[in-house]
């Protein structure tokens, strides 16, 4: 009998139809974002599918650019015809697999996205970066006009460039935002956020409980809590890393020593018993469940804070700008750009990823509609849309503003080894935390960072 | 008559060779010549520095010597325990008894997944508190307050050779057991009708008979321990501060959080003398007549 002449009975045509239409509607989610409008696209006079059939592999971790980026791929894909293949890691393999593959030469990955300006000088002295102006420039490749790299902030560029080239090209920016709950300051009879590091160990103390920490930050050894957590506090202190003009270590000096107890202290009393094998998730776990009542990080995170679907605490959170010390209020800077493998045997099809992830119409959606913080292009930070969604995050944009225009910046002094020597920084840290003697730990650390330098041929006492 | 040539056996084997002398022998010698240069990832420059490294990690206390403590006290606690631990249980599956089967099916289970995912599970396991909490949990019936499994400084390592014991206890297992069924009757029964009791049968038959394959598997676990990485990287990171780090651990972060490629390959170096030596050792010890009985 052929299909046609095929009669099914009722049952049977309900769970049929049932069946085709799950079927269907999978089809239509997984074409519904290839078949997105690519008109804007369509406006840049380039060809978009001149490396069509190509396949570009890319190493990504999980943060809150990619939950967006990620599930937008196939949009790329639809637009350019080039396959993507994305290996996502969390954050500690991340960095270690980033390092193995660009020192390897072997091109593994085609794309990824360094923390610039930081990774920029580790991996640039030895080549492994290509430099992203020759894509950029070349008409070909680029409608300069219609990717507009005006748009982007100039410091935010500056963070991917090195001696006149251009090695990553940014997607956001962070800065360091105190977070704190408005509703237990108000409950405690607190009022305005701490704006020295004693008042937060003040605050912090009055808030903990069995169930709340009064202050929680990262904790494990990896580059990231050595960044924005801590590093404005520090200099706002007086403390730096290193000379600027002979790269000596200073990490124990008075100063630092000062700090760095009083932070190890503030976590000791009023943070998590594990804290040292916490990384940034196990924190916002904490702090979206309403474990937390205050922390400094990243702004990036807001957007995840703030969702009601993934925090409890969403609409109770405040923010301000970081506490201060002697040298006056600080904020770390950093951001997140793509960049190239030099080794990478795809690079145009690989520039036409980044054009595409860094393009305003891009950029404007991962912002407004996903969760990527803070935008590096000034058409994203002043669109209506954006505006009208910061305005439910109480203070955060008046933060951050202030943030952006006095505060945040780059402190670190400018040397290959400055991740390594923060990785050593937090192990200090650690061992301080756990009750050493500060002084002792840090003339160790800035003993073991010299040879590191010297080591590296960048300290010659 | 044909003759065969004395180098006929060398040709047979020379596939076999090959695979280990490319992916494995010419790679360790390219990486003990790196641990007498100045390889970095910062600096695109390798040059030639004798012994300087070696000096280096022999030197610094914080190094070569803290970290090969950390690894004798997790090799030694680990493989200690897991040598009687295995020993005892292959002895009681070896009896008769219910659910025989069963048991012996489910001793395998640490064994099926990677060692990575069974550490991750255990690090949320032995987190303080939260949802995954599962230890902590059950301790709390007890009345005992939560327990800091891999942050206190005094019980971490500890937490960590009970993680390596529920994961390679089982490989210890099944191979004595393995042995164990295999050990001839005879003996047994001329032990019976000379009315032997069970702990001579145990010491003067059962462990001499069983004495290549326990050797075996304490070399096999040694080299195990000796270099174990994946576990602590997965749960501590060698941390807090430095009371995880084994020598690979260490060499693991000076190459990859550090950059400093070569200083990682002197420590790694080290750690392979080591373990030859050690192995050596248990080979001849092996290679001793077997004691008849």
């Amino acid at each position: 009998m052929a299909f046609s002449q095929l009669r099914l009975g009722k049952r049977h045509r309900w769970v049929t139809s049932l069946m085709l239409a799950s079927v269907m509607l999978v089809m239509l989610v997984q074409v519904g974002y290839a078949a997105t409008d690519l008109s804007y696209f369509e406006k840049a006079k380039i060809n978009w599918r001149q490396y069509a059939g190509e396949t570009i592999s890319i190493l990504a971790f999980t943060n809150p650019f990619w939950s967006w980026c990620g599930n937008a791929i196939p949009q790329f894909e639809k637009l350019t015809g080039i396959k993507v293949k994305p290996l996502v890691l969390s954050e500690s393999e991340f960095f270690d697999k980033q390092m193995v593959s660009l020192t390897s030469g072997s091109g593994e990955y085609d794309l990824t996205y360094l923390f610039s300006p930081y990774f920029v000088w580790q991996y640039t002295p030895g080549g492994y970066l290509e430099d992203l102006n020759k894509y950029v420039s070349d008409p070909r490749l680029t409608d300069f006009d219609w990717y507009n790299v005006d748009d982007f902030y100039p410091a935010m560029l500056a963070m991917g460039e090195e001696k006149g080239k251009q090695f990553t090209l940014p997607y956001q920016v962070e800065t360091c935002l105190l977070h704190y709950r408005k509703d237990l300051f108000k409950e405690s009879g607190i009022g305005a956020p701490p704006k020295t590091l004693e008042e937060l160990h003040e605050v912090a103390k009055k808030l903990t409980t069995d169930k709340i920490y009064g202050f929680d930050n990262r904790g494990a050894l990896a580059p990231g809590p050595m960044m924005t957590p801590i590093t404005g506090i520090y200099y706002a202190y007086g403390a730096k890393d290193f000379d600027e003009d002979t790269l000596k270590c200073l990490v124990n000096s008075p100063e630092s020593v000062y700090v760095m107890s009083l932070y190890a202290k503030i976590i000791r009393e009023c943070g998590p018993a594990d804290w040292p094998t916490r990384y940034w998730y196990e924190r916002n776990a904490d702090l979206q469940a309403g474990k937390t009542a205050m922390t400094t990080d990243c702004d990036l995170f807001v957007p995840v804070f703030e969702d009601p679907e993934q925090s409890a605490v969403a609409g109770k959170l405040g923010y301000a700008v970081p506490p201060g010390g002697p040298s006056g209020i600080m904020s770390s800077a950093g951001g997140f750009g793509w960049a190239i493998d030099s080794a990478s045997k795809h690079k145009e099809a690989s520039w036409l990823f980044i054009e595409w992830a860094t393009c305003p119409g891009v950029l404007l959606e991962s912002s407004v509609s996903g969760t990527n913080m803070v935008p590096v292009r000034k058409s994203v930070w002043e669109s209506p849309e954006l505006i009208a969604r910061m305005s439910a995050w109480d203070e955060f944009r008046e933060a951050l503003s202030a943030n952006l225009e006095k505060y945040a910046r780059v402190l670190d002094v400018p040397n290959p080894k400055n991740m390594a020597a923060r990785i050593r920084k937090m192990e200090a840290l650690q061992e301080i935390w756990m009750g050493y003697d500060a002084q002792k730990v840090l003339d160790k650390c800035a003993e073991d960072i010299d040879r590191m330098m010297k080591e590296a041929g960048l300290y010659k006492p | 008559m044909r003759t065969k040539s004395k180098y006929t056996p060398w040709f047979l084997v020379l596939p076999a060779l090959l695979i280990p002398i490319i992916f494995i022998v010419i790679p360790f010698f390219i990486g003990v010549a790196y641990s007498f240069t100045n390889k970095n990832v910062v600096n695109p420059n390798t040059a030639f520095v004798g012994i300087r490294n070696y000096k280096l990690i022999f030197s610094d206390p914080s190094m070569l010597w803290s970290q090969l403590k950390v690894t004798l006290i997790y090799t030694g606690s680990s493989v200690l325990i897991e040598m009687f631990l295995g020993f005892g249980i292959a002895l009681l599956l070896n009896q008769k008894m219910r659910g025989q089967k069963f048991f012996r099916s489910v001793i395998l289970i640490p064994l099926m997944a990677a060692p990575v995912l069974t550490g991750l599970m255990w690090k949320l396991m032995l987190s303080p508190g939260g949802g995954f909490a599962v230890v902590n949990y059950f301790l709390s019936f007890l009345g005992f307050k939560p327990v800091l499994w891999l942050s206190n400084p005094r019980i971490v390592l500890y937490s960590l050779v009970g993680i390596d014991v529920y994961i390679y206890t089982p490989f210890v297992v099944i191979i004595l057991l393995a042995g164990l069924q295999a050990l001839p009757e005879e003996p047994y029964q001329a032990a019976a009708i000379d009315n032997a009791s069970e702990w001579f049968i145990f010491r003067k038959l059962t462990v001499p008979m069983l004495k290549p394959l326990i050797l075996l598997v304490l070399i096999m676990k040694l080299i195990f321990s000796l270099k174990m990485v994946d576990i602590i990287l997965v749960t501590t990171r060698g941390g807090p501060v430095r009371l995880t780090r084994t020598l690979h651990v260490g060499s693991y972060i000076e190459a990859f959080n550090r950059g400093n490629t070569a200083i990682a390959l002197a420590t790694m170096t080290v750690l392979f003398v080591i373990i030859f030596v050690v192995c050596l050792v248990l080979v001849n010890v092996m290679q001793k007549k077997p004691t008849e009985v």
